[in-house]
């Protein structure tokens, strides 16, 4: 009987077919990551079409919303500041994975290791011997005038030279069906974390699937986090004392800090429970009395790391930490100073900085840019500002941000007088054709678009997650997939094609 | 383990224990006016002072006190506030406890924030009171079960028998005043359906029948919940559970000393015939002394500028 009650619900046994999928709609100009242009589903996709086909309406409301109660009884969350209130929110996760082919993915993670190899070969560079700029491959403003370098960071070299331990790059793919980096996070990159869960969610709510469809797991990840921080330790004993350093249950990322501190037996911490001693070591404050820190994992931004270098009005960080690291006392990953290479401009330059510190060509492309900087292309893009994204290169977050098609005419003037005023302030890229993946709507399934967060690991070995984090923009014919403005997510299938790779 | 990690823990420990105690005992009271004659004055005020330790003065109803006791937000005492400050303690120290335990503690707070706050039926405030009994209980049966024997094991305990040991001298102390005035208890079978109710609060009226073979007499049943060496709701098997909770962790000898006194005072109280005033001066003597023990812990482990 029990038997017979899971065939009955394995989706594929199923005779019915799921309507929605027949009207789903692929939009022109898009690339859709389950379907080709002909309406027909990808081979890549092709299982999975046909497991969720099988579904019907009911069935896949019914799996949405025991998702949806899964993530609410689990506290998986996330914090929206408003006014003066941080909300506690479900995460949001829809039914419908993305999908990729583990041989494309191979490559897609030689690429990425390759460019933070690269780097972190030039953020060491830079605060030792200037090498690449003596050299002209980038101008020596562009990057000592950056607000995210850390003169204080000058004449160290952390273990192995690495600087960024944890980089998570944003790919999109565009409207030819290449992939792309749209920007490297160096600085405290966040999402991973969600990555494992929407996996462990999907196992709880789909369970049938994963018997039929050859996927590889993402659960390595914290292992492999904790083997990139073991590497770091100092004094190089087989079990360092790693802490993960929060700031606090109030940030927005508390869950991921709580969550990855877990699942690597580390000791989460806040700035409070740390101090340095006379002996410029770290130290947490134990019930047994001060014990020594080896490694910090920190999600603090560097401007309140220390409030004896950096900002003095931080209460989030730890007096003299600064100090202890310089020393070579305690390892900090990412390190002070690792935000340099994920400024805007320099992201220009990473397909040149690949060929200089590896003397290989770059495995996975940019998003073409135009700099400013540069007369012809400045002309260009004074020409065709209606038609381009235009973006300050030393603001983050989208601020100063100008989109050429939904812009006035008088936004596109001033933009243009910004632009002349100080051309080497700007960058331009095309407006970005996100790829799009079917989603439940809860009344259909509709293209919605996509981008994708994998996570980048370098210690004494380079690491790359196998998927990453899907973010998906929820509201038709949106391109902003951030959660705290309407965005959701979905599970990354990386599938075995047997490709080689 | 860090000094604010396990201060967070001993309080998640705490409310745990205050949210359960709390709903078994207004569970317990309601059963129990269910049995007396219709229209006895209730002392509802008596239950309320019991549970939250503040005088009330004004004339109070049956439902202005469920709603006080078990959902108003306002009273920090209620069983909603005490899961929730259990949640948030244990949103901050969620890597320390096993995910099941996590996630049962998140569903009673759910399922408490999602409770109007008008208008509560008789019945669906027992469904409630049982559903927050099983969930804590459910959270206790993870942590026993899957726990590691380690320090933030005995501190999330230090924090359980602490408050259990609190609340059972609050119930005591309650009883002695009873739920009904004294001279109301006209007929013994109502005294012994008072200290039946105890005995129900106290999750403890079969193990009672198991150890005192006999008819449910008052003094009995005092001298059970106070030092019965082997039901784990006694006061004295609480204290034992503190004392024994503290070793290995670094205290000076004073205080496993103070507590291991404060066990052997309960155990000579002369349960077969003490009246409502000794019973209640009692208790007041002994939350003295377990004040004194909590602040203890405190300076010894939390007080950060000490370490």
């Amino acid at each position: 009987m029990v038997w017979a009650g899971i065939d009955y619900l394995h989706p594929l046994n199923k005779r019915s077919e799921n309507l929605m999928f027949d009207q789903y709609p692929a939009m022109d100009g898009f690339y859709d990551e389950w379907i080709d242009a002909a309406g027909q589903p990808r081979p890549i996709a092709a299982s999975v079409w046909q497991a969720f086909q099988a579904l019907s309406p009911d069935d896949m409301a019914e799996r949405q919303q025991a998702l949806e109660s899964e993530i609410k009884a689990q506290g998986i969350s996330f914090t929206v500041y408003s006014d003066s209130e941080n909300i506690d929110r479900a995460w949001p996760l829809d039914l419908l994975p993305r999908i990729i082919a583990a041989s494309e993915w191979r490559q897609t993670q030689d690429g990425l290791e390759q460019r933070l190899r690269a780097l972190n070969l030039f953020i060491n560079d830079l605060y030792n011997d200037q090498q690449v700029i003596k050299d002209g491959i980038i101008p020596a403003d562009l990057v000592l005038n950056s607000g995210n370098f850390r003169a204080e960071c000058t004449g160290i070299t952390p273990a192995h030279g690495v600087w960024a331990h944890v980089c998570g790059s944003d790919l999109v793919r565009d409207a030819q069906g290449q992939l792309r980096v749209l920007e490297d996070n160096l600085r405290v990159p966040s999402g991973v974390s969600y990555m494992l869960e929407n996996r462990n969610l999907m196992k709880r709510v789909m369970p049938e699937l994963f018997q039929s469809i050859d996927l590889l797991p993402v659960r390595g990840y914290p292992h492999a986090l904790l083997d990139t921080l073991v590497s770091l330790s100092p004094r190089g004993q087989a079990q360092p004392t790693i802490v993960v350093l929060t700031p606090g249950i109030y940030n927005s990322a508390y869950f991921e800090h709580c969550y990855l501190a877990q699942q690597m037996g580390a000791e989460l911490v806040e700035g409070a429970d740390l101090l340095v001693d006379s002996d410029d070591c770290v130290y947490m404050r134990t019930i047994h009395g001060p014990e020594r820190v080896d490694v910090i994992y920190r999600r603090v931004d560097d401007a309140f790391l220390d409030p004896e270098v950096f900002r003095s009005d931080s209460m989030l960080g730890v007096r003299g930490l600064m100090r202890a690291w310089r020393a070579g006392n305690v390892a900090i990953a990412n390190a002070p100073g690792a935000g340099v290479a994920d400024d805007k401009a320099v992201y220009a330059y990473v397909p040149e900085l690949i060929r200089y510190y590896l003397n290989e060509a770059p495995q996975i492309e940019n998003v073409p840019t135009y700099l400013c900087q540069r007369p012809d292309e400045c002309a260009y893009v004074l020409a065709h500002l209606n038609e381009l994204v235009i973006k300050p290169v030393n603001e983050s977050g989208g601020y100063g941000l100008m989109i050429g098609p939904h812009a006035s005419a008088e936004q596109i003037d001033a933009c243009a007088q910004a632009i002349r005023d100080n051309p080497r302030n700007w960058i331009a890229q095309p407006m970005l054709n996100l790829s799009t993946v079917p989603t439940f709507t809860g009344q259909q399934v509709a293209p919605r678009h996509v981008d994708l967060r994998p996570f980048v690991l370098q210690g004494e070995r380079t690491h790359c997650t196998t998927g990453g984090l899907c973010r998906v923009a929820l509201v038709e014919g949106s391109l902003v997939v951030n959660s705290s403005q309407g965005g959701g997510s979905k599970d990354m299938w990386v599938i075995d094609d047997g490709g080689a790779s | 383990m860090l000094s604010r990690v396990a201060e967070h823990l001993y309080w998640l420990g705490r409310y745990i224990e205050r949210a359960e105690d709390t709903a078994r005992l207004f569970d317990a009271t309601a059963n129990l006016i269910m049995d007396l004659p219709e229209h006895s004055p209730v002392n509802w005020n008596g239950l309320v002072e019991a549970v939250t330790a503040e005088r009330v003065e004004s004339e109070t109803t049956e439902a202005r006190v469920s709603r006080w006791l078990i959902l108003d937000a306002k009273n920090s005492s209620s069983v909603r506030s005490c899961i929730h400050s259990a949640r948030e303690n244990g949103r901050v120290v969620r890597d320390q406890i096993p995910k099941d335990a996590w996630e049962s503690l998140n569903r009673i707070d759910l399922m408490l924030s999602d409770q109007a706050l008008s208008a509560m039926s008789r019945r669906r405030r027992a469904d409630l009171l049982r559903d927050v009994i099983w969930g804590c209980r459910h959270i206790s049966g993870v942590l026993h079960g899957s726990m590691s024997r380690d320090e933030a094991w005995q501190f999330l305990r230090l924090g359980v028998q602490i408050e259990r040991a609190d609340m059972s001298s609050r119930l005591l102390d309650f009883k002695s005043t009873s739920i009904l005035p004294d001279n109301e208890w006209t007929q013994e079978s109502d005294a012994v359906l008072g200290w039946m109710a105890v005995l129900q609060a106290q999750d403890g009226y079969e193990m009672y029948r198991q150890s005192v073979n006999n008819r449910v007499r008052a003094a009995d049943a005092l001298g059970f919940l106070l030092s019965d060496r082997s039901f784990p709701r006694s006061l004295t098997h609480a204290l034992g559970e503190v004392e024994s909770g503290l070793l290995g962790l670094p205290v000076d000898a004073e205080l496993p000393r103070v507590i291991r006194q404060a066990r052997q005072w309960v155990e000579q109280l002369p349960a077969q015939r003490m009246d409502s005033d000794d019973l209640s001066q009692a208790m007041d003597q002994f939350q003295a002394r377990l004040g004194w023990v909590h602040d203890s812990i405190l300076d010894s482990f939390f007080n950060r500028k000490t370490n």
